[in-house]
């Protein structure tokens, strides 16, 4: 089962390395996907000795939405749009691959740090956690498209999601429910953001959005 | 005892005899992905035999270190021969360290590859040299960087490292095992990083630097380089192999037959992908190193999980 684990984690951590070196919105888009759906197959496997219907559903929800629902949306936001790539990022890629290496070893230095107990079984999911989301913080700051930083703010609610499933406390349906709504009601209205912004200035650069006046 | 000792030499004999059986396979593979009959498998002994046939001609702005360059890059690649192992049945050189012997012995190889082509003076040459140290300064690390994660719960020797007694955990070595792969396609001027059958200069790396060469010259540094992708070969299979039989000739074919479909995979990944624009080469060494990172932390006893 800790096999299993680690395996799911190399996923996601190669998965967020892929993400930082990427300049193709769509391929940005597809590794989104792949990711919710890895994502999804963890509660299965840290709720394994407490298995019922309500890690089905997180599991199975977190795979419908992050996997398919949300990537379809993205694209259909990119349907208008005549990008295809992140062109000149405020941080290259080659830098960028450097900083996750540096944020993965961080993270996964501070996860070996903290001892398993009852409250947190698999301590090498809360690396996982800080590293998704020093990724998504990246992401969000390093690039100029809207779509990017859509991404980033995605693997940051994974991070979220990744360390909701670490602890061993039975979480509330309803709670995780209502952070899954709120992540597609965001991605939605940043949709329409895309779409007007794309409207506005021809393209999704965010930097256009700094020359605003009345 | 004594058959151990001549066991030992079983790796370097089947490296100076079958290297360049490995260029055969690589471009059969292309012929075939491109609907062509292809060249002969040996096609790469054929070509050395002929060129050592040849005289040399040798520019007047040359000196020694022109006709020194083939030689000693050559000789360094043979002694490097010396210290892989071939499975469980063990190298001629072989201490703790040696892989920073087999590090430095490259490192002369391509020196001394470098310095003939800088003296020949040709701006094409030196470009091309420049082109090659910049990405084994890159290649070199991520290298190591395997190497390490591989060793781990070893001491830093190629025999304990690559002729263990149980394969290593799938997820480590998996990862180590790319990394190595692109660091072999680097080090060797294989495509994405290098071209090997390009006819312009201006996008060459490894091919531009041997412009000048003819004759038996230009035979002992094919032959080098045959040599030189071997030896990458066998780090690489050694790395990925699951399963290690105890009986030492059944581990030993099963490490040949798996270099040769390491062999046809170099030839479907030149078949299928362009070669990179020169500036995203670096990129993908680092994703490389990333990897290694990965393999590092990832393995049993690892470091951090």
């Amino acid at each position: 089962m800790k096999n299993q684990l680690y395996f799911l984690i190399i996923i996601m951590v190669v998965s967020n390395f892929y993400l930082l070196s990427s300049s193709r919105l769509r391929a940005l888009i597809r590794i989104a996907a792949v990711q919710g759906i890895f994502l999804g197959l963890f509660p299965f496997i840290t709720q394994a000795s407490h298995f019922s219907q309500h890690t089905l559903i997180i599991g199975i929800g977190a795979m419908a939405l992050k996997g398919i629902a949300i990537p379809l949306l993205l694209f259909r936001a990119l349907r208008g749009v005549e990008e295809y790539r992140e062109e000149k990022p405020y941080i290259g890629y080659t830098m960028s691959i450097c900083i996750g290496i540096v944020i993965v070893s961080c993270a996964f230095w501070v996860g070996s740090h903290i001892a398993a107990s009852a409250f947190f079984p698999f301590p090498a999911l809360i690396s996982l956690a800080m590293s998704l989301a020093a990724v998504g913080f990246f992401l969000i700051v390093a690039r100029k498209k809207a779509l990017t930083q859509v991404i980033g703010y995605l693997v940051l609610e994974n991070a979220i999601y990744c360390f909701g499933i670490s602890l061993s406390v039975e979480q509330s349906l309803l709670v995780e429910m209502g952070v899954l709504l709120d992540l597609l009601v965001g991605v939605f209205i940043m949709g329409v953001v895309i779409y007007h912004i794309n409207r506005e200035f021809d393209s999704i650069n965010t930097e256009s959005l700094e020359e605003l006046k009345e | 005892m004594g058959k151990m000792m001549l066991l030992q030499y079983l790796s370097p004999v089947l490296a100076l005899v079958c290297a360049p059986f490995l260029l055969g396979i690589i471009n059969r593979t292309k012929a075939v992905f491109a609907g062509r009959k292809g060249q002969p498998l040996l096609q790469t002994y054929f070509d050395i035999a002929k060129l050592l046939r040849k005289g040399a001609v040798y520019s007047t702005t040359t000196s020694w270190l022109f006709r020194a360059g083939p030689i000693v890059s050559l000789a360094a690649v043979v002694v490097a021969c010396f210290i892989i192992p071939i499975g469980k049945c063990g190298a001629p050189i072989s201490f703790t360290g040696d892989i920073v012997l087999f590090m430095y012995l490259l490192g002369i190889a391509r020196f001394f590859v470098v310095l003939a082509a800088l003296d020949t003076g040709s701006p094409f040459e030196g470009m091309g040299a420049s082109r090659e140290v910049f990405f084994s300064v890159l290649a070199e690390p991520v290298f190591l960087l395997c190497i390490l994660a591989l060793a781990h719960t070893h001491d830093l020797r190629f025999f304990s490292i690559l002729g263990g007694m149980s394969p290593y955990a799938i997820v480590p070595a998996l990862l180590a095992g790319i990394s190595l792969f692109v660091v072999m396609l680097a080090e060797n001027a294989r495509i994405p990083i290098d071209d090997p059958t390009t006819h312009l200069e201006l996008t060459m790396i490894h091919e531009v630097m041997v412009l000048d060469h003819g004759g038996p010259d230009f035979a002992l540094i094919t032959y080098g380089s045959a040599l030189k992708l071997w030896l990458f070969g066998l780090v690489v299979v050694r790395a990925i192999l699951p399963f290690h039989p105890a009986s030492m000739l059944l581990d030993c074919s099963i490490t040949l037959c798996t270099m040769a479909v390491c062999a046809v995979i170099v030839g479907i990944v030149e078949s299928v992908t362009a070669r990179l624009r020169l500036l995203r080469v670096p990129q993908l060494l680092i994703g490389a190193a990333a990897l290694a990172a990965l393999a590092l932390f990832a393995g049993e006893g690892g470091l951090f999980l």
